[in-house]
């Protein structure tokens, strides 16, 4: 050994320890119960209970707009939330209206459609219950749009590429004030804020929304300030919206991993800052 | 029928091709290799595809169904477009000015409609909702709102540089501190939460088809293992340079 070469303790070595060893563990703690699962009881919060009592206490008829705010990229955290939220909406006596601010989103809900075969399984007809109107790339300028002329935001629609307005489901309907909940699950930007100036400020539209869990800290003012009446966040939220519409899905499934990983990140961080004290106090002195 | 066959083939390839990418992306945190960039430059070649393959086919139906109609509305159109093309002057740089125009109307229209209801909706209902009861139902709601009030406004303060922090204000200041690295740790947590569940995801869409992922992962995994193999021997063979 060189001299002057001072042996390091064991929490030194720990904070210069490789992040592929970190990665490994990661991955393990991911396979090992999705491969075997654990099954972690979960409680549901009041949150996703005020959103699923948002859409539960729709009036027979009304008209609700879905908008897939999302790109694939988000699908993981967002997919079995959308899936949810229009599984429910179908099995409610209501008009839904489809459409997206983001290319993906488009393809996504039609996905998501062909998944639940409204015709088949809730007995909706499309064009009548239903209406995929597909994408606008005019993000929040494309919002105000449709606010004021859903015809000139969505001149056709997605699935048969037909004038809108040659559908039933669009008698009496011209713009946002003639909507009586908006639903927006998204990642991003547009998304929430653009919602809100758009359509929440100027027409008062009853407006949930679920979204990635990062975005709880942009999302809380907004629920705070009432502008958004319930949302949704995380794949957690989305497991336990799952358990209320009673449609087991992706989200439920991955909760053990999201348990196992959680526990993995809290004992990285507390061997981290014991580290950091410990050896600050060791240099200390 | 030749494109449904070359469909059902393309369908019975998909999960060999979601493990593949995923993985080469994944081979990443092993390491910068040649497998993650040449996933990294696919990714970017299709999503770019993807999204101009979209925009055109919305504008496309815009033409069929809106603007095609009238000669008035035709010639609209192609003033749009026009104007719409001059964003391609920001690489010349002789005329870059002419980039400016379809800009600045971008820039005009986005602001004017954001600023049209901002104050309200970002700003006064923000406010309004800070004016809450001191005294509340429950002593779990009062000692929240109490908190909440304390928060905003020592918040407000430690963003208020007209004076120095000392004196009351180097307690609020600290308490400041305190609350938004409350909201950071808060921050944190989501953020973990998303990323978990975007690996929890693709981990979940690699074992929903075993013989794709174990295949690719044992070739990507062996050749990284070789290439660092074979570096090490070679890094040992080699005299260091400027040695004796």
């Amino acid at each position: 050994m060189q001299a002057g070469a001072e042996k390091k303790g064991v929490w030194e070595r720990l904070q210069e320890v490789d992040s592929r060893i970190i990665y490994l563990l990661l991955w393990i703690v991911i396979l090992w119960p999705l491969i075997s699962p654990i099954g972690l009881p979960i409680s549901i919060s009041a949150g996703t209970r005020e959103y699923f009592k948002m859409i539960d206490d729709l009036k027979p008829g009304s008209r609700v707009v879905l908008s897939y705010d999302l790109s694939f990229a988000g699908l993981p955290e967002l997919g079995p939330m959308t899936l949810a939220t229009l599984h429910h909406l179908l099995t409610k006596d209501v008009k839904i209206y489809i459409c997206s601010f983001w290319e993906a989103g488009s393809d996504i809900a039609a996905d998501d459609i062909k998944a639940l075969n409204p015709e088949k399984n809730y007995g909706k007809v499309y064009g009548r219950d239903y209406i995929h109107m597909g994408y606008n790339p005019m993000r929040e300028v494309g919002m105000a749009q449709f606010a004021s002329d859903v015809y000139k935001a969505f001149p056709t629609d997605y699935i048969n590429k037909k004038p809108l307005e040659t559908y039933e489901i669009m008698k009496g309907v011209s713009g946002a004030k003639d909507f009586d909940l908006l639903i927006s699950i998204q990642s991003g930007t547009p998304g929430n804020p653009e919602w809100v100036r758009q359509w929440i400020a100027p027409f008062g539209i009853p407006y949930i929304l679920g979204a990635l869990g990062v975005s709880v800290p942009e999302v809380a003012p907004y629920y705070n300030a009432g502008q958004v009446k319930a949302f949704i966040a995380g794949l957690r939220s989305a497991a336990e919206y799952e358990l209320l519409v009673g449609r087991r899905g992706v989200a439920l499934a991955q909760q053990d991993p999201l348990s196992t990983t959680h526990i993995l990140v809290i004992l990285f961080v507390v061997i981290g800052n014991l580290g950091y004290f410990f050896t600050r106090a060791k240099g200390k002195r | 029928m030749v494109t449904d066959w070359i469909a059902s083939v393309i369908t019975a390839l998909g999960p060999w091709f979601t493990a593949f990418f995923l993985l080469c992306i994944f081979s990443f945190t092993y390491k910068e290799n040649p497998w993650f960039r040449f996933a990294e430059a696919t990714y970017l070649g299709v999503a770019t595809a993807y999204t101009i393959g979209f925009n055109l086919d919305w504008l496309l139906s815009q033409w069929r169904t809106v603007w095609s109609l009238t000669s008035t509305k035709i010639m609209l159109f192609s003033l749009a477009l026009l104007v719409g093309l001059l964003w391609y002057f920001r690489f010349s740089k002789k005329y870059f000015w002419l980039y400016r125009i379809p800009l600045s109307i971008a820039v005009g229209t986005y602001i004017g409609l954001s600023l049209r209801t901002m104050v309200f909706a970002q700003f006064l209902h923000q406010i309004r909702a800070t004016f809450i009861p001191l005294v509340a139902k429950t002593p779990l709601d009062t000692f929240n709102n109490i908190l909440i009030v304390i928060m905003v406004l020592t918040v407000l303060l430690y963003f208020y540089f007209t004076l120095e922090h000392r004196g009351p204000l180097k307690y609020t200041s600290i308490f400041a501190r305190y609350t938004m690295m409350a909201g950071f740790g808060a921050a944190y947590g989501d953020t973990v939460m998303t990323r978990m569940a975007l690996l929890i995801g693709q981990a979940r869409n690699l074992l929903s088809h075993p013989p794709s992922f174990a295949s690719i992962a044992i070739v990507i995994l062996t050749t990284l293992l070789v290439s660092d193999y074979l570096r090490v021997r070679r890094e040992a063979r080699e005299p260091i340079k400027g040695g004796p």
